[in-house]
């Protein structure tokens, strides 16, 4: 959590990750054209929020085992960040999607309730509503362990519910969304060998920034509840 | 309890967020040009303008605490 170099390789991988991905020739798909390079930066959304999902859950079982405070501060700034990340990765989408695959010029494209029935859309939509719920129930319970206690149970099992709403469900439907039949992006067949020379270091870098991100508002966390913690 | 509701709208009306995007012209011809090179550079403005403002508001906290800290 305080060691740099981590951080200095976020900052490596993410310029590399702005520079190859903008300069390297991408194949020239038909709806796509340049947009596949979003790639690197609308899925690498993603994968930065699954991992930060990770680490919360990890640190609430962390927290259920050994009932220390400092686990339950970890865990809720993880899924903060982790849900901001899913907006950002929502919003990026929605714009890929309306110049694509949702485009009213596209041939394969029906009407807008097709969209709206969209299942990776609404599966991602309630992931992130329950763990949206996640961070209300900590609000509503005063008492600090209750709090921490109950919320930790609900975010294992947000945790477990994510799996149904954003990887099996729309797997399951119809969808425009590409990767339907495998895992979209990790799938060797769907994206070419340079693309994946630059897609893996951007993942592990917007997760590394994440990460980051999240560390920074745990430290500032444990300094305000500085008083709980010593008892 | 009224910060609670004031967020949860928020989030949802950013949840409507592809709704909004995809009401658009069928014609346009700045964003379909160049391959449309310019919707890669609406989703990084994007994600920069998002992590930007958000740095702020982590900021902010920091702020209030050395505040309450020198007080």
């Amino acid at each position: 959590m305080y060691k740099s170099w981590w951080k200095i390789l976020c900052v490596l991988l993410l310029i590399y990750a702005l520079v190859a991905g903008l300069l390297i020739k991408v194949p020239n798909l038909p709806i796509l054209g340049e947009t596949s390079r979003n790639l690197f930066y609308h899925v690498g959304m993603w994968m930065a929020m699954m991992v930060l999902f990770i680490c919360s859950v990890v640190h609430s079982i962390i927290y259920l085992r050994t009932m220390n405070l400092k686990n339950d501060i970890a865990a809720k700034n993880y899924a903060t960040v982790g849900i901001f990340f899913g907006l950002l990765g929502y919003a990026t989408g929605a714009i890929w999607a309306s110049y694509t695959w949702a485009d009213p010029n596209n041939p394969a494209f029906q009407s807008f309730s097709a969209v709206a029935r969209e299942p990776k859309l609404i599966g991602t939509a309630v992931a992130l509503l329950i763990y949206f719920a996640y961070l209300i129930l900590r609000d509503s319970i005063t008492d600090l362990d209750k709090k921490a206690r109950v919320s930790a149970v609900y975010n294992v099992f947000a945790f477990a519910m994510l799996f149904p709403t954003i990887f099996i469900i729309p797997r399951l439907l119809p969808s425009l969304h590409p990767g339907q039949e495998g895992n979209p992006a990790l799938n060797f067949k769907d994206v070419s060998p340079q693309m994946r020379m630059v897609e893996y270091p951007a993942f592990i870098g917007w997760a590394l920034l994440g990460v980051w991100i999240a560390t920074l508002k745990i430290r500032i966390n444990l300094l305000k509840e500085k008083s709980l913690l010593k008892k | 309890m009224k910060k609670s509701v004031n967020r949860s709208l928020a989030f949802l009306i950013l949840l409507a967020l592809p709704c909004l995007a995809m009401a658009q012209p069928a014609q346009d011809s700045l964003m379909r040009s160049n391959g449309r090179i310019y919707v890669v550079i609406a989703v990084l403005l994007v994600i920069l303008l998002g992590i930007f403002l958000y740095m702020f508001r982590v900021e902010k906290k920091l702020k209030k605490l050395e505040k309450e800290a020198r007080d």
